[in-house]
């Protein structure tokens, strides 16, 4: 039988269907708003940062020759082809990919090694070590920079000598500063992610299809290459894409251990530009940052693509199976003790130390100390006259730090859910495809640029939007739309799993919109939800480049006061703070795992 | 997951709403995107910067003014204004808050401010001079004021922008390394290859007031060039101020992110490289509290460090304008500028006397290089060239 | 009277092929029926837009002369104010709330008073007497005591329309028997109107009142069960109804469509140019040696024997009738089945005689219809 052509109805019909459609189902309208509003928070602050690429800024109008504001390409010359454009951008950006690739190897090594020593072996210790190996993701990435540099720090940099210095030890530069360093350092602070990721995959993969490969005759290794990693391409294109995505806007780390060798990154680029006010080449360098970021995701995108079509395929017969190491048993057992040491007893202990001498790096009984933790007062820091335990500062630094950044991460967390309802809801439609790019846009933004887009979009009044600059208001939201992409990976995933039956089966109950999403949605997506606020609250504790521009006075949060400490020269107190801070969003992620069973995995989208 | 359903009709109706409002979101954001300040403004205009004298100045009823409206904030680029608050506070009865915030950080945050109608800022103690005069002044954002019961105990020079302390930046080596005084005697010498690796000072393109220092320099470098003379015998070959940047850049500088690594690298209890730092003489203060090992380079020719001078300004907007009128003239007495002159500093308040003790720097005046306020504009026009100088020598 | 009718209604994703086109359907208030096709034919788009789940691109649904959809008017009344109950195939029951809770879900909705509620969950898991299990979570139960307490949920709120998607798909044989017992019986006390989806032709038989047979997305019949196994629609409905499936002979050359022609020819020449393609169903298929006159009458070669128990499915290739001596099919011939209920005592290679009668013949034409033989019974569900 074949369609008879009919009266159809007619377009207006259609449209009043339509409309009567949304009215009562308002996932589009939601999406829509969701859209709007991302669009304002996300895509705005991009245009206000790009644009300022091609418009004369205020004081740069003699080199420009032309009036503030009118259209230039002075900045785009002087970034690309101008005698400075080698130092100001393509060393760094072949840095920047050399780092980049440098960090996300280190990061899948160790990290996708780890996870398959914990999730599919035999191992000893796997509970200690699943958990104890997050932890680097909880340190602040300076941490590492420190401790690296308390330890080979060499007479190339200011400060005290480094401790194999001070035995007598000579470290060379290439090994204490530059891209050794930084990429050690980061691929440190971020090989958690690969090891979340990979060790979920790793989970749900049906060891039937191992088994049948071994049935055939395939080695060990030749399954693990024609077989697991393969179907783990997913996870793995996903982790080098967060991974690769961070390493772009990170300043810390890279410029502190660059500095001493002059190595710069885009990102070090990027943060001297803005910190001498050079708007127009800061904003073309986050430009070209934020290129390359999409670039990787189009790619990862495409890899994923390719290879989604087998990725379902784990299911029923997935199942725990840990192959046994015989043997090597307990040599693995030290390798992942060994990486726990490297990347975590190491630097926090470092780190400690420094906190209790006087002198760093100076063992001698009478340099250690307890008074930049305790005592009742201290000279010569007139700002901070008393060990950090010691008068309310710590305290009310930590209760801010908590409620801004746990306001923020809370509104992340249904945001994300929201994001991930929508786009489940809408699935192909393109307002899907839209939300879930437009909420994965900040990851590629450098924390800085944003904050400075903040700025200068939002300190006036714009149409409906009062001027919000001096109030928390703004600090938070800024923290939402730069977190929103952890928490919206992970909403979608969750929505993906549970599937619309549940919402819908409520539906036809005979609950409306709101009722359910009370009921239904959100009780049985507890669980993610936690995840989806634990990512951002973690990751947000330790933001720094964002508040520090955004605080406004007399809000102290840990990061602030921590860098105030090392401004008013009591490093030793700074450092405690950080170790304060590390402790904070260890104990928040161990409770949270403890009482709700998520892991961090699940924030990942993992 | 990634499944792509060809596009239907409802989606493309979607589509098309999305794209519209996007392109409104858009078109709203773009109106005003740049992050420039709307009026451009450029010219030096003389009724702008002018400072602000109260003719008629009653301290008595600014303070009861200033107390009717309860507090004041204000921002400076060092802790001890905690304590200047603190003192403040004691004295008047009106709530202060002190504020240490980098000078790039206040500049935005006060201009922010202004411009989102949001003063939190009342006034802010401000140590870089060209941004002062090149933006915050004639944007507005603040402006320059003067007590009138102590205006006369003031430099003219000091009056436009008005300065309130001159702080020391210094040449300085460890006398435990070196008993026999201080191994250079020439800033030319630490452009040698002898001192190749061996200068510590703050990373240039990082802290504006170095850049500033090199401007000057660029503005006033007879001295400069005289003592290349008595260095080398001969004239320099161009403007003696670049050829020292260029050389000193060249000379692999130890570069660090703060002054407190630089005093380390210098003179910390367990240091044993041999080294001169140019840093902030309120390092010295750990040469007490840490057991450094510090000392001004003396004899230093032409000059030991140079000075840095820190201008005062009130927000326009302010909520609370007698309190910080209050506030200023304060900082303008000993009471309130002592605060800040524990580790030496020079008030611009000629009655005030000079406070020195650091060690190996005896006469501020003659010892150090001072920056001129008339170059200030000149100094922020050609700040980022001079940071490109820097760049491009730097090894 | 709440008659479900669908009229013109169209259902098509972008500008793929559509998933239901122009489908006219009532579904009869009382009845118990069957949307059956094989996957993909639409028949889940179906139900879920009568649920109020998808919405059609085109055409109306109303339920009892409401207005549910009307594209062309812009009316929509959306999921929760249809009155209806909907059991998905794998149950939907929500993991974080009891069974208990999970049926009062609905009550709780219409803001039932807690003493009532508590009464009609309690008759309803009575009924599907899974009352024992009230305070456990349906994690700790098996998918056929969950299928009970999704089918408990929708019962509870008394919908008008029980509409049910593969509900016994996830099921296995022991429990799917019982399941559908339990509908069917369900269906006896309640007089509720149920409409259910399936891809299984013998659950469409035997629990259906009327079985809506549908196929790339277009209603190809609609009857109660014995018609539509009785007279087939058309070569699809007649091919996709009854197991094993219709032997379908084409009017070809081939050595069974040679044999079915010369009977036509024989009883019905009036219809033999019209026909396409003749279907006989392998339980019309006896082998005997004698029976009425009229009969279709082959010989045949077996070719296996596969016994299930309760009978007997053979595979036969028809020799020539005029050439008993012919040993083996030479042209491969369409292999034809049978089912017996008797034993069949022949073995491969045996030769056999086989006879269908005249009525069991359906003939189909060129476009696969069917070609009414005889005036066709009144629908009597």
């Amino acid at each position: 039988m074949t369609a008879v052509a009919q009266p159809r109805a007619s377009a207006w019909g259609r449209l009043r269907y339509r409309l009567s459609v949304w009215r009562r189902e308002p996932t589009v309208l939601l999406g829509a708003v969701l859209v709007l509003i991302l669009l304002y928070l996300v895509v705005a602050p991009l245009i206000a940062v790009l644009s300022d690429a091609g418009q004369v800024q205020y004081g740069d109008e003699e080199k420009a020759g032309a009036a503030a504001g009118s259209v230039t390409s002075f900045y785009l010359w002087r970034v690309f082809r101008s005698p400075v454009s080698q130092l100001l951008f393509w060393e760094p950006l072949v840095h920047t990919i050399t780092v980049a690739i440098g960090v996300t190897l280190v990061a899948f090594v160790v990290g996708g090694s780890m996870a398959w020593l914990v999730s599919r072996t035999n191992v000893a210790c796997r509970g200690f070590l699943s958990t104890a190996l997050v932890v680097p993701y909880m340190l602040p990435s300076w941490t590492f920079a420190l401790a690296w540099l308390s330890l080979f720090k060499n007479d190339r940099a200011g400060g005290q000598i480094g401790i194999l210095e001070a035995w007598g030890v000579h470290t060379p530069d290439w090994l204490a500063y530059g891209a050794v360093p930084i990429t050690i350092c980061l691929g440190l602070h971020y090989y958690p992610f690969v090891f979340l990721l990979f060790g979920n995959a790793l989970r749900r993969i049906d060891s039937q299809l191992e088994d049948s490969a071994r049935i055939l005759g395939a080695g060990r290794f030749t399954v693990l290459r024609r077989v697991t990693l393969p179907l783990m391409l997913p996870a793995l294109s996903s982790a080098i894409l967060l991974v690769f995505g961070r390493i772009l806007g990170t300043f810390g780390t890279p410029y502190v251990l660059g500095l001493p060798v002059n190595y710069t990154l885009l990102s070090t680029s990027l943060f001297s530009a803005v910190r001498n006010h050079q708007q127009g080449v800061a904003s073309v360098v986050t430009g070209v940052i934020v290129l390359i970021g999409v670039a990787v995701v189009l790619i990862d995108t495409r890899l994923v693509r390719e290879q989604t079509r087998f990725v379902t395929v784990g299911g029923k017969g997935a199942m725990d199976r840990r192959s046994p190491l015989g043997r090597m048993r307990w040599p693995a057992t030290g390798l992942g003790l060994g990486v726990f040491v490297v990347a975590v007893v190491v630097p926090v202990l470092v780190l400690a130390l420094t906190t209790v001498t006087r002198t760093p790096g100076v063992f001698r009984r009478g340099n250690f100390t307890l008074k930049y933790w305790i005592a009742e007062h201290l000279d010569g820091a007139p700002g901070f006259p008393h060990g950090v335990l010691r008068g309310g500062d710590l305290y009310t630094a930590a209760f801010n730090s908590l409620r801004i950044v746990g306001i923020a991460a809370l509104v992340c967390g249904v945001l994300g859910l929201l994001v991930g309802y929508v786009v489940v809801r809408t699935g192909g439609s393109r307002l899907s495809g839209v939300l879930r790019q437009v909420t994965f846009l900040p990851y590629l933004v450098p924390g800085i640029a944003f904050a400075a887009a903040f700025l200068s979009l939002f300190a006036v009044r714009r149409g409906p939007i009062p001027a919000l600059y001096g109030s928390l208001a703004l600090l938070v939201i800024v923290l939402i739309v730069t977190h929103l992409p952890y928490s919206s990976r992970s909403g979608i995933s969750a929505m993906m799993q549970l599937g619309r039956e549940p919402e819908e089966a409520a539906q036809v109950c005979g609950a409306g919109w709101l009722y359910r999403v009370r009921r239904v949605i959100l009780p049985i997506q507890k669980g993610p939800l936690v995840a989806g606020v634990l990512l951002p609250f973690v990751s947000g504790l330790k933001e720094l480049s964002i508040v520090i521009m955004l605080t406004t006075t007399g809000t102290q949060l840990l990061t602030t006061l921590s860098i105030n400490l090392v401004d008013f020269a009591y490093s030793q107190m700074a450092n405690a703070v950080v170790l304060v801070i590390a402790v904070v969003s260890f104990l928040a992620t161990y409770l949270t795992q403890r009482l709700s069973r998520t892991s961090l995995a699940s924030g990942l989208g993992g | 997951m990634r499944s792509i359903r060809p596009r239907s009709r409802r989606s493309l109706l979607r589509g098309t709403a999305v794209l519209a409002l996007a392109g409104l979101t858009v078109a709203a954001a773009g109106c005003a995107p740049s992050s420039a300040p709307a009026d451009g403004t450029t010219k030096s205009d003389a009724a702008i910067t002018a400072t602000r004298v109260d003719k008629d100045f009653d301290l008595n009823k600014l303070v009861a003014a200033a107390k009717e409206e309860g507090s004041v904030t204000v921002y400076d680029s060092t802790g001890d204004v905690v304590e200047a608050a603190a003192a403040f506070t004691k004295k008047y009865g009106i709530k202060a808050v002190g504020v240490k915030s980098k000078v790039g950080d206040t500049l935005q945050k006060m201009t922010r401010e202004a411009a989102a109608d949001n003063v939190t800022i009342d006034a802010t103690l401000y140590e870089d001079g060209p941004t002062f005069v090149g933006e915050l002044l004639p944007q507005k954002v603040v402006y320059p004021w003067l007590p009138g019961d102590l205006v006369d105990d003031i430099a003219a020079k000091d009056r436009t922008p008005p300065q309130v302390l001159q702080k020391a930046n210094v040449f300085a080596y460890n006398p435990k390394l070196y008993p026999a005084g201080c191994p250079v005697h020439n800033v030319w010498e630490l452009t040698d290859p002898k001192w190749r690796g061996k200068v510590v000072l703050q990373d240039p393109l990082g802290k504006p007031n170095i850049i500033q220092l090199f401007t000057q320099l660029d503005s006033q470098g007879d001295a400069l060039g005289k003592a290349y003379r008595d260095e080398y015998g001969t004239k320099p070959s161009g403007s003696p101020a670049q050829e020292w940047i260029k050389k000193l850049a060249a000379n692999a500088p130890i570069l660090t992110s703060s002054d407190g690594d630089s005093s380390a690298a210098v003179g910390a209890p367990n240091q044993t490289k041999r080294r001169i730092g140019l840093f902030s003489t309120a390092k010295f203060r750990d040469v007490k509290d840490k057991g450094y090992h510090l000392r001004a380079c003396e004899g230093l020719q032409p000059w030991s460090g140079y000075l840095y001078p820190k201008y005062v300004g009130i927000a326009t907007h302010t909520r609370h304008p007698n309190a910080a009128k209050l506030f200023v003239h304060f900082m303008y007495t000993e009471a309130g500028i002592g605060t800040e002159m524990h580790n030496g500093g020079i008030s611009a308040n000629r009655t005030i006397p000079v406070a020195g003790g650091i060690p190996g720097l005896t006469d501020w005046h003659r010892d150090l290089f001072a920056f001129d306020s008339a170059h200030l504009r000149s100094d922020y026009r050609k700040s980022s060239d001079m940071q490109d100088l820097w760049r491009l020598n730097h090894h | 009277m709440p008659d479900i009718t669908l009229t013109d209604v169209s259902k098509s994703y972008g500008t793929g092929p559509a998933a239901v086109t122009d489908l006219n359907l009532t579904v009869p208030d009382g009845s118990f029926t069957c949307l059956l096709g094989p996957s993909g034919c639409g028949k889940t788009t179906t139900l879920r837009m009568i649920a109020g789940l998808e919405h059609p691109t085109a055409g109306a649904i109303s339920v009892g002369g409401r207005v549910l959809d009307s594209v062309e008017r812009g009316v929509f009344v959306p999921p929760e104010r249809r009155e209806m109950g909907l059991v998905f195939q794998n149950y939907a029951l929500w993991p974080h709330l009891t069974v208990a809770r999970n049926v009062e879900f609905g009550l709780r909705v219409r803001r039932m008073p807690a003493r009532k509620r508590a009464e009609r969950v309690r008759q309803a898991l009575t009924a599907m007497q899974i009352d024992w299990a009230a305070d456990r979570y349906p994690a700790q139960l098996s998918g056929g005591q969950q299928q009970r307490v999704s089918l408990a949920r929708m019962l509870a709120v008394d919908p008008k329309v029980l509409l049910l998607d593969e509900p016994l798909s996830n099921l296995d044989a022991q429990l799917r028997l019982e399941m559908r017992a339990e509908l069917k019986r369900l269906h006896a006390e309640t007089g509720q109107t149920i409409v259910f989806v399936t891809h299984d032709q013998l659950e469409a038989m035997t629990m259906a009142t009327h079985v809506a047979v549908l196929n790339k997305g277009v209603l190809q019949q609609l009857a109660a069960p014995m018609e539509v196994y009785r007279r087939p629609a058309n070569r699809f409905v007649g091919g996709f109804v009854g197991s094993p499936p219709m032997n379908l002979i084409e009017l070809g050359d081939t050595r069974s469509g040679t044999e079915v022609r010369r009977q036509l020819d024989r009883l019905r020449p009036e219809l033999l140019p019209r026909v396409a393609a003749v279907g006989v169903r392998p339980e019309a298929i006896r082998i005997a040696e004698s029976g009425p006159a009229d009969d279709w009458v082959f010989e045949a070669s077996v070719g296996a024997v596969l016994p299930t128990g309760s009978s007997w499915t053979v595979s036969v290739t028809p020799t020539s009738g005029t050439d008993p001596s012919a040993s083996a099919p030479v042209d491969g011939g369409p292999e034809l089945y049978l089912v017996s209920y008797q034993d069949v005592a022949a073995t491969t290679g045996a030769r056999v005689r086989c006879r269908v009668s005249a009525d069991d013949l359906h003939l189909f034409d060129d476009d696969g219809a069917r070609i009414a033989t005889a005036p066709a019974p009144a629908v009597a569900p």
